[in-house]
């Protein structure tokens, strides 16, 4: 298993067979692990959460209780996949970020980062096509396009002093595609409700960032790139960030692959 | 109880294809090239980095200096078009006490005042060179006191874990970013977007990513994958 994406990055997958014929091993260590499972006492949370019937909170709250730390996670390859998932979840964050930056200023390099913020986008939907296949990663490819575009629209509004509604509409209708898709594919790992509340936020946080910039308020800005940054790569004491959600729900539903 | 799994795991550690090359780092002749690959060969290979509690670690390492790494770009953007500002200048500079706080449980409050007054001299020489560059001055002063900066920070790292993080290969590094950084604010200036953005790829790599073709590790993983390296009980 390994990532691709347009140019080389994130996960080393070593080639092992190769490197095999060429040195010499020195050591092997044999581990047996026995792992025991038990019904979790979030159980039937979770299942509210996927029909729908939870908060955004209680959403972050299971989707955590259902990643206990397990040796599948903390693999060798398992790692390598979850920092390959950070680096491509960082890289769309800081692209996006970009160009929001550029679209207040109205600088002239907003085309070739918006032309960025895609291959960001395509690098991410490639990981879920290895797992998922290609007309899954077509579709979410599309869904986070969805969602992206009307951010980069509502941040040209916003310096130009136009209307947003439209594109929160737009934004709100977006999330509820990706939560669906997200949900359908792997319902354990990815909840609707908490996929819902992590894009809410996500999206919030970088039109709160063009607001601050635009009235200039630096401080503020730095206080929502420190949110969406939160959301998608550090998380807090109520939810993992959206890397490894994204990350674990893949290795949990393919163990075999790690 | 519902389900019992029991896992039969194999490890077989081979030699790594650098380890003769490792001991030229401290050669200054080295080249930067080799001396990236030398520091990702000394940090890669050891199973207490793949336990739960290095792996928070790592992660958390890499949180924050994709923080610092983006702050840094973002806010020489803002110096190259007039839009600086005393208060987000001094929140980089929390970035980097935010480093160092982390680093604080394995060194001692002396040893990171010391590591957070290297790195934040290295931010206010590439303050110098961008208002240079913007200014249309010459670089050679500002590049001097940079180049004086990276070699206080490689000397420090190098005095307080020599294993893992030698001399040479700290200066490379920093020299590479700092250097793309450098080449950024340039491109824009000349509005060379898509060299911008070029340079801003091999930053990632430099400090985020790795690059898997050339087997090079991120800089935020010399650096974690060294304090668990020299502190491993404290990891187990």
């Amino acid at each position: 298993m390994m990532l691709v994406s347009n140019r080389p990055t994130g996960v080393w997958p070593i080639k092992t067979k190769t490197i095999k014929k060429e040195i010499k091993m020195y050591k092997v260590i044999t581990h047996s692990i026995k792992e025991e499972h038990f019904g979790h006492p979030m159980t039937a949370e979770a299942g509210m959460i996927i029909h729908g019937n939870a908060k955004p909170h209680t959403g972050h709250m299971s989707t955590m209780a259902m990643y206990p730390v397990s040796n599948i996670a903390n693999s060798s390859k398992s790692i390598d996949f979850r920092m390959a998932a950070r680096n491509l979840l960082d890289r769309y964050l800081w692209r996006l970020r970009a160009y929001i930056v550029s679209a207040i200023e109205g600088s002239e390099d907003m085309a070739v980062i918006e032309a960025e913020v895609f291959k960001a986008i395509s690098s991410i939907s490639k990981v879920v096509e290895q797992f998922y296949g290609t007309a899954a990663a077509q579709e979410f490819k599309k869904l986070l396009d969805s969602f992206s575009i009307p951010i980069i629209e509502e941040a040209r509004a916003i310096r130009s002093g136009r209307s947003i509604d439209n594109f929160e509409r737009k934004i709100e209708s977006a999330i509820e595609s990706v939560a669906d898709f997200l949900s359908n594919v792997n319902p354990e790992s990815w909840p609707k409700s908490a996929v819902k509340g992590i894009f809410t936020a996500l999206s919030k946080s970088f039109i709160d960032q063009a607001k601050a910039r635009k009235n200039k308020n630096w401080m503020d800005d730095i206080i929502a790139l420190d949110q969406a940054q939160k959301i998608i790569l550090v998380g807090d004491e109520k939810m993992p960030p959206f890397a490894e959600i994204f990350a674990k729900g893949i290795i949990s539903t393919f163990p075999q692959k790690f | 109880m519902y389900k019992v799994i029991t896992h039969s795991i194999k490890e077989e550690h081979y030699d790594h294809p650098m380890t003769a090359e490792i001991g030229m780092g401290h050669h200054a002749n080295a080249n930067p090239y080799t001396s990236h690959i030398m520091a990702s060969a000394l940090v890669a290979g050891n199973e207490i980095m793949l336990r739960p509690n290095s792996v928070e670690f790592r992660m958390n390492i890499r949180s924050l200096f994709s923080r610092f790494f983006w702050r840094t770009r973002d806010y020489l953007i803002s110096l190259l078009d007039s839009r600086e500002s005393s208060d987000v200048e001094s929140e980089l500079y929390k970035n980097i006490d935010e480093i160092g706080a982390f680093i604080e449980t394995y060194y001692g409050l002396t040893t990171t005042n010391e590591f957070n007054n290297s790195m934040k001299d290295i931010i206010k020489s590439l303050i110098f060179i961008v208002r240079d560059i913007k200014s249309g001055k010459d670089l050679t002063d500002s590049k001097s006191r940079l180049s004086e900066s990276i070699k206080t920070l490689a000397n420090f790292l190098n005095r307080i874990n020599p294993t893992q993080w030698p001399y040479t290969a700290v200066v490379d590094i920093f020299s590479d970013l700092t250097n793309n950084w450098i080449g950024q604010i340039s491109s824009r200036k000349s509005k060379d977007w898509i060299e911008d953005m070029r340079l801003v790829d091999e930053n990632e790599d430099i400090m985020l990513s790795g690059n898997p073709s050339t087997g090079v590790s991120p800089f935020f993983e010399i650096f974690a994958k060294g304090i668990i390296a020299q502190n491993q009980q404290r990891f187990m």
